[in-house]
């Protein structure tokens, strides 16, 4: 088959790896994926977003500032996602962020975060949160094709239920993509495996074979396992189990009890409401955890962290570990659940894949090892971008936008949680298994116990124990219009539908009538309406309006700094005979000006104002240009050349949305 | 090879409550429909059954076929198939008992929605 590259342009579709800690985003271009590096040049993005008085700051920029501005810098979001104020895990988690949290206050009780901007207070929805980051991924995908992307697949946990996987694809909708397809992060893992081993297995001539893989993918904040049969070109998922809320995050939290502990035993002082303290410490605490993985003890130390108490502690290996066991063995729970459910002993599985970057710490390396009997782990993906690179192949797949190898694949992935609704005595009545296959759907017909009853009240729930109250209420759905006769005439075919992005849809019709207008789905917990989704659309719309002119406004600051720099060492390079005393004096003290100026209006300047200070600057520069006159085309070849560092902004993408080139500021100074 | 699983009078089996009907006493050896939909003899081993299924669910996966609801319904049968024939406890049901053998790891839902009075079922919302 011909490559249709040539009629038109091509449109991409990404994959984007929406992680709790970090994401990352890959596209399949010119036959393989291409992992793609943001404008810091870092292949994985940290999921945070900030608000400084000035502007919205999006992945490092927004981490980086995190201890500076600790209550505007929102991160987490994604343990937020689907859930509601009153969940437990919620209310457990806010007390170890600094930045705020409330309920909506609707019955849904929604989470809301709230941030100051501007000196007002705004309110967003996990969703939203996700969105901006989304948005971010997005920008990085669209710098490196240089043109629009608005196809994406986003991954999430494979054990995530129905409200945070449609949660998720909202928040796609609220940043402007088209969703494709809601991906489980241990499948897309899996694909990268399955191709990479594919690509090895080509040169060793081996033919069709069927392997068993176990996928343990260990991220920031969740925790999934999933075994799948792969063959040359399908990927079954057999069964799927895991912790939507254990990751690395909480192992940097037990380290942080454990040095506040120590401070106060050593300082009697507690730092536990100095927020700013609090921050530091856990992104020190983070860094040792991950030098933890490679040496056997670290020295964690805060200057001045709390009262004019320095932090300093020795930490070793053996200590984080025994902070940690607790989680650490109750990661191997879902290890044995899934290998029970696919049917498949020890023995039949020929690789463990580690994903994720918590798989790094040698003792959860160790835990799996030896409860496969010391098998030797797969550790040949990489373990930060496996994720996104499976999520590119199947964002290919999908669209139709991939090699004649990649659109041969089949995957063939499972619901993980049963769905069911509640019967007699509180009991779940399931009506769609864990690990079926899916797409599913599973009708069921309905009738009326009493006389003249004209309307049912049916409460669909998710999750394996046997009564309703255990597992996870999902929404009520009402059915009202059902003609008045006599009980049990009627009859209601209601269905159950689980898409391939694992989200449920219920229908349901009158089989008399045929009607399905009467049949309404009230109170849908937790979920967005689509107005709430619209309105957000276009905060968002609104939102990057602001973003655009802070961008422009970022730029412009970034361009005059630049031209400073290179002005600067064109004057340490330019032979100094050449240049007359006076006009060397006059750029030197505009130079000397515009520093200060900078210092004192960097943060509040508009663009106008950096683009005019700039002016000034050429101005005074171009005097000499001129004079030194015949060299002057070569002069700024020279300059052309860029070093290394300040290309970045030229690939940093903000071109594509204010419409302004910033090559043309640094080409051609005219 | 041959697997063995060959029919054999149905013992019978008193535990087994036949919310499914009547079907239960139906010939057994007639129902090969599950057999039928992946295109397999009922001697078909382990291996040639998921090998019939991933023949068939390339052809008729969603994926491939978006917004087809004939190939939706399709793959839906063929799924359901293998997920019978490829659980050896509940292929042995089916062999023996056909369909209707396989009521019993279903969810009752006859028992659910009949009868016994609709409002005490499912119209209880607040009960605890």
């Amino acid at each position: 088959m011909p490559d249709g590259a040539d009629d038109g342009k091509k449109s991409y579709s990404m994959g984007i790896d929406l992680g709790t800690t970090y994401s990352c985003v890959g596209i399949f271009k010119d036959g393989e994926v291409q992992i793609i590096a943001n404008d810091q040049g870092n292949r994985t993005t940290p999921s945070y977003v900030a608000w400084t008085d000035k502007e919205r700051l999006l992945g490092d920029a927004a981490k980086n500032q995190v201890a500076s501005n600790p209550t505007n810098t929102v991160f987490d979001a994604k343990r937020l996602i689907g859930r509601t104020f009153q969940d437990p895990i919620v209310q457990a988690d806010l007390k170890l962020w600094p930045f705020r949290v409330v309920s909506d206050g609707s019955p849904d009780d929604k989470p809301l975060i709230e941030v100051m901007y501007q000196d007002v207070a705004k309110k967003f929805h996990p969703e939203e949160i996700s969105s901006m980051i989304l948005t971010k991924m997005k920008l990085t995908a669209e710098a490196f094709v240089g043109q629009r992307v608005r196809n994406a697949v986003i991954t999430v946990p494979a054990y995530f239920n129905d409200s945070q996987r449609q949660a998720t694809k909202d928040a796609g909708e609220i940043a402007g993509l088209n969703v494709l397809r809601i991906v489980n992060e241990p499948t897309a893992a899996a694909i990268a495996y399955g191709l990479d081993t594919k690509s090895k297995e080509k040169k060793t001539k081996s033919g069709e074979k069927e392997t068993n893989i176990l996928v343990f993918d260990m991220g920031g904040g969740t925790f999934d396992v999933s075994i799948l049969t792969i063959t040359d070109t399908v990927f079954e998922v057999k069964a799927t189990a895991g912790d939507p809320h254990l990751g690395g995050e909480d192992f940097d939290n037990r380290m942080l009890s454990y040095c506040i502990s120590e401070f106060r035993r050593k300082h009697k002082s507690d730092p536990t409401r100095n927020q700013r303290a609090i921050r530091r410490l856990r992104t020190q605490c983070e860094r040792a955890k991950r030098q933890l993985s490679t040496q056997t003890s670290v020295t964690i130390e805060v200057d001045s962290l709390h009262e004019g108490q320095d932090f300093n502690l020795r930490l070793s290996r053996a200590k984080f570990e025994e902070l940690c066991m607790d989680y650490f063995k109750k990661a191997m729970e879902p290890v044995s659940q899934c290998l029970g459910d696919s049917g498949l002993p020890k023995s039949q599985i020929s690789d463990v894949v580690l994903v994720g970057g918590s798989t790094r710490i040698p003792k959860v390396q160790e835990l799996i090892s030896s409860f496969f009997n010391g098998k030797q782990l797969c550790k040949e993906i990489n373990p930060d971008e496996a994720v996104a690179y499976g999520a590119a192949v199947q964002a290919a797949i999908v669209s139709g936008t991939g090699t004649e190898e990649v659109e041969n694949m089949l995957l063939l992935d499972v619901a993980p949680l049963s769905l069911g609704i509640e019967m007699a005595g509180g009991m779940m009545q399931k009506l769609i298994e864990r690990n079926s296959t899916i797409p599913t759907n599973k009708s069921q017909d309905f009738t009326t116990a009493e006389d003249y009853q004209d309307y049912v009240e049916i409460k669909v729930y998710e999750g394996e124990r046997a009564m309703v109250k255990d597992n996870n209420y999902l929404g009520k759905f009402v059915l009202t219009g059902i003609p008045k006769t006599l009980r049990g005439v009627p009859k209601i075919k209601v269905t159950f539908n689980v898409d391939s992005n694992g989200i449920l849809e219920v229908t349901a019709e009158d089989m008399k009538t045929h009607r399905k207008g009467e049949i309404q789905i009230t109170n849908e917990k937790g979920r967005l309406s689509q107005r709430d989704i619209e309105r957000m659309l276009q905060d968002a719309e609104a939102h990057k309006e602001e973003d655009d002119l802070a961008r422009g406004e970022m730029m412009a600051r970034e361009s005059i700094t630049v031209y400073m720099r290179r002005t600067r060492k064109a004057l340490e390079d330019i032979d100094s005979e050449k240049i007359l005393k006076r006009d060397r004096e006059r750029l030197e003290k505009k130079m000397e000006e515009v520093d200060l100026w900078l210092d004192e209006h960097s943060n509040k300047a508009t663009k106008e104002e950096f683009e005019a200070k700039q002016r000034e600057l050429e101005s005074a520069m171009n005097t000499i240009m001129l004079k030194i006159n015949r060299s002057e085309s070569d002069f700024w070849e020279q300059q052309a050349i860029l070093p290394e560092n300040e290309k970045t902004i030229e690939q940093g993408g903000y071109f594509l949305d204010s419409g302004l080139d910033i090559r043309d500021l640094i080409e051609d100074p005219d | 090879g041959f697997t063995g699983m060959r029919w054999r009078p149905a013992p019978r089996t008193r535990s087994l409550r036949s919310e499914g009907g009547t079907a239960i006493d139906s010939p057994p050896e007639t129902d090969t429909k599950l057999y039928d939909v992946l295109g397999i003899g009922k001697e078909a081993s382990v291996a040639d059954i998921k090998k019939a299924y991933y023949r068939h669910a390339r052809d008729c996966h969603p994926d491939k076929h978006p917004g087809d609801e004939d190939m939706r319904d399709r793959f839906q049968e063929v799924a359901d198939a293998y997920a019978t024939l490829a659980d050896p406890v509940r292929r042995q049901k089916y062999d023996l008992q056909g369909l209707a053998g396989l009521a019993f790891f279903r969810s009752n839902a006859t028992r659910l929605f009949g009868p016994p009075p609709w409002r005490v079922l499912i119209g209880r919302t607040d009960h605890w």
